[in-house]
């Protein structure tokens, strides 16, 4: 007897839960359905048709669009993911080492070391239209102050946002500047090695070096894991700054064209906009879309299962 | 460090210090330092450098700019490219319109998510963990497996040329902040919500008197980073917003590129300096918050 009414009792405080708990989820549901159930089954669905955004319903095409990013029906497809391959092995490791670097130089504990820091900071608060138009200003072909200096010096004057050879690691130059919280979080991750380790490793005879390679870095693979992971991620989707330098006016440095000069900033994003907003390939589009996600999650799942394989945790 | 394990290395060999031994360590401590700034400084140069040129730039006039080679310094110092800029077409309707998305997003994303992580953390409710499950999906799936419907989405129900794209989501929550908050909701105590429910206060009232006052950093944290990611975003207008008349600053910021040419470098650094003006401010202002959230959670902007 006194079971049961416990029983009814717990079960009478559960649903009372459920009723409380939906009251304070209210908001997210009518989002989880609006922004995200919807739109995800739509966006399958387009992505299985032709859609171009005018006549509804769309026509079936099946895997019509996957096929078409390989059989040569797209030639920008290749184009696209060669440019983001390119940005995902270059800008991830160049952003993990100067991150590193700049931050080791930070954690030698000199003084006024805050003034540094907010020094290394500083530019990573400048919204990125802002640094973006600013770099444009910068390696301005002929009035730019890079090409100046280097020109001073006898040293090529590349066409940097103008030249296909170039614009790249012009975008890399204004990734690596706006650094600034990478290096703040590899330097909460030094700050969190424990100095009586480095104190027992130079004991022992170890050179800075050796610690560097045998105590730092160890100990620091977390850190470095998860910005490898953010990276790698943030670069699969890399849009704006690229955007901005290629659809600038020649006038200004820029392209003048999405992804140019000659597709050499073609990020694989900015194929998805063009395709789904200016050339009205919405069906194309969503299937280009979809492979991005899968590659993204992808990523993800396998840098988080292959860590345990190096990351230190302590 | 050198100097240190070196002093402790004299010390473990148990030699007696001498005032001229003392003195040398500490020249050589002192060039050491020397050395070790001059690095800095090296290292820093190319971070100062543009952010340096963007401030005077903005100062230059015209034929100041286009000199060749380039002056260090502007010769004379000049406020009209804050005029022009600021007197371009649209600029108060992108102020405007920067401020009440930036508002409303801060004020809606505090209040949703710290809503929405009060059950995840705090209640046993039947499919909690299968919905938790879904909040880590929506956080993991990047924004393109969403982003081409919702705006056919928008387009239908007729939000387009509004700016109710940018700003009504907010009141749905942000999966990250829901996230973060319902860790910082978990730490607080049981016992406290336990005594508070023994003398009669619903799940509403210790939401409010108890969790909310307790987790106030965490609601510090996402207040500011709503802040700096909305400000600074540049696609979500740029594929939203179609009427000139909504554009926000960052979007201005590029019309402006798109509609002149290198001449007018000048108002395009002053137009670029002022959209910088604010978050710099927040980042002396909110210092502490700013950098504790980038360690404690690898937040960017």
């Amino acid at each position: 007897m006194a079971v049961a009414v416990q029983g009814r009792r717990s079960s009478v405080q559960s649903r009372r839960n459920l009723r409380v708990a939906l009251v304070f989820l209210s908001p997210w549901i009518v989002g989880m359905v609006g922004l995200w159930l919807i739109p995800t089954v739509l966006s399958l669905y387009f992505a299985f048709t032709d859609y171009t955004g005018a006549v509804w319903p769309p026509h079936w095409v099946g895997l019509n669009n996957f096929v078409q990013m390989v059989d040569g029906t797209d030639p920008d497809f290749l184009t696209a993911v060669g440019v983001t391959a390119w940005w995902m092995l270059i800008s991830v490791p160049f952003g993990l080492i100067v991150g590193l670097a700049i931050a080791l130089l930070l954690n030698w504990g000199v003084r006024g070391i805050g003034i540094y820091r907010t020094l290394f900071f500083m530019p990573s608060l400048v919204p990125f239209v802002g640094s973006t138009v600013l770099f444009l200003w910068l390696f301005n072909p002929e009035t730019g102050l890079v090409n100046q200096v280097l020109g001073a010096l006898h040293l090529p004057q590349p066409g940097w946002f103008t030249d296909p050879n170039w614009a790249k690691p012009g975008l890399l130059f204004q990734s690596l500047w706006s650094i600034g919280a990478t290096i703040i979080i590899f330097l909460a991750g030094l700050q969190d090695v424990p100095v009586e380790l480095h104190e027992a490793a130079s004991l022992d005879g170890a050179g800075t070096l050796s610690r560097f390679w045998h105590v730092t870095l160890p100990l620091l693979t977390p850190t470095i894991f998860f910005n490898l992971v953010l990276g790698m991620i943030n670069a699969v989707q890399y849009f704006a700054q690229a955007f901005i330098v290629s659809t600038s006016p020649n006038s200004f440095g820029g392209a003048g064209e999405v992804g140019g000069p000659a597709g050499s900033t073609l990020f694989f994003a900015l194929h998805i906009y063009d395709q789904a907003f200016q050339q009205g390939n919405v069906g194309y589009s969503s299937a280009l879309a979809w492979l991005l996600v899968v590659v993204v999650s992808a990523l993800t799942l396998v840098v988080v299962r292959t860590s345990g394989r190096w990351v230190h945790y302590g | 460090m050198v100097s240190r394990n070196d002093a402790a290395t004299t010390l473990a060999e148990g030699r007696v210090q001498t005032a001229a031994t003392i003195r040398r360590a500490a020249r050589r401590k002192w060039l050491l330092s020397l050395a070790k700034h001059a690095v800095l400084i090296a290292a820093a140069l190319p971070f100062v450098i543009p952010f340096y040129w963007l401030l005077i730039s903005a100062f230059k006039t015209r034929p100041d700019l286009l000199t060749l080679p380039p002056t260090p310094w502007p010769n004379p110092w000049t406020l009209t490219n804050f005029r022009v800029a600021v007197e371009v077409n649209g600029f108060g309707d992108y102020v405007r319109n920067t401020a009440y998305i930036t508002i409303f997003n801060v004020l809606a994303t505090v209040v949703s998510s710290a809503i929405i992580a009060y059950p995840f953390a705090r209640i046993q409710f039947k499919g909690r963990d299968a919905l938790f499950i879904l909040v880590l999906v929506t956080l993991i799936l990047p924004p393109w497996s969403t982003l081409i419907p919702t705006y056919f989405l928008y387009k239908w129900i007729g939000w387009l040329g509004t700016l109710r794209p940018l700003t009504w989501p907010a009141l749905t929550g942000n999966s990250f902040f829901i996230f973060l908050l319902r860790q910082f909701m978990m730490t607080v105590p049981f016992e406290l919500s336990d005594a508070a429910r023994i003398d009669g206060c619903s799940d509403y009232g210790i939401f409010w008197r108890i969790i909310v006052p307790l987790i106030k950093p965490a609601l510090a944290t996402t207040a500011l980073f709503t802040f700096l990611w909305t400000y600074n975003d540049f696609f979500n207008p740029l594929i939203f917003l179609n009427d000139p008349s909504t554009f926000t600053l960052s979007l201005g910021v590029y019309q402006f590129v798109l509609n002149h040419g290198v001449t007018d470098t000048g108002p395009l650094m002053a137009y670029s300096l002022i959209l910088t003006l604010p978050p710099v401010v927040l980042f002396f202002l909110t210092q502490r918050t700013m950098i504790r959230g980038v360690t404690m959670s690898g937040l960017k902007f």
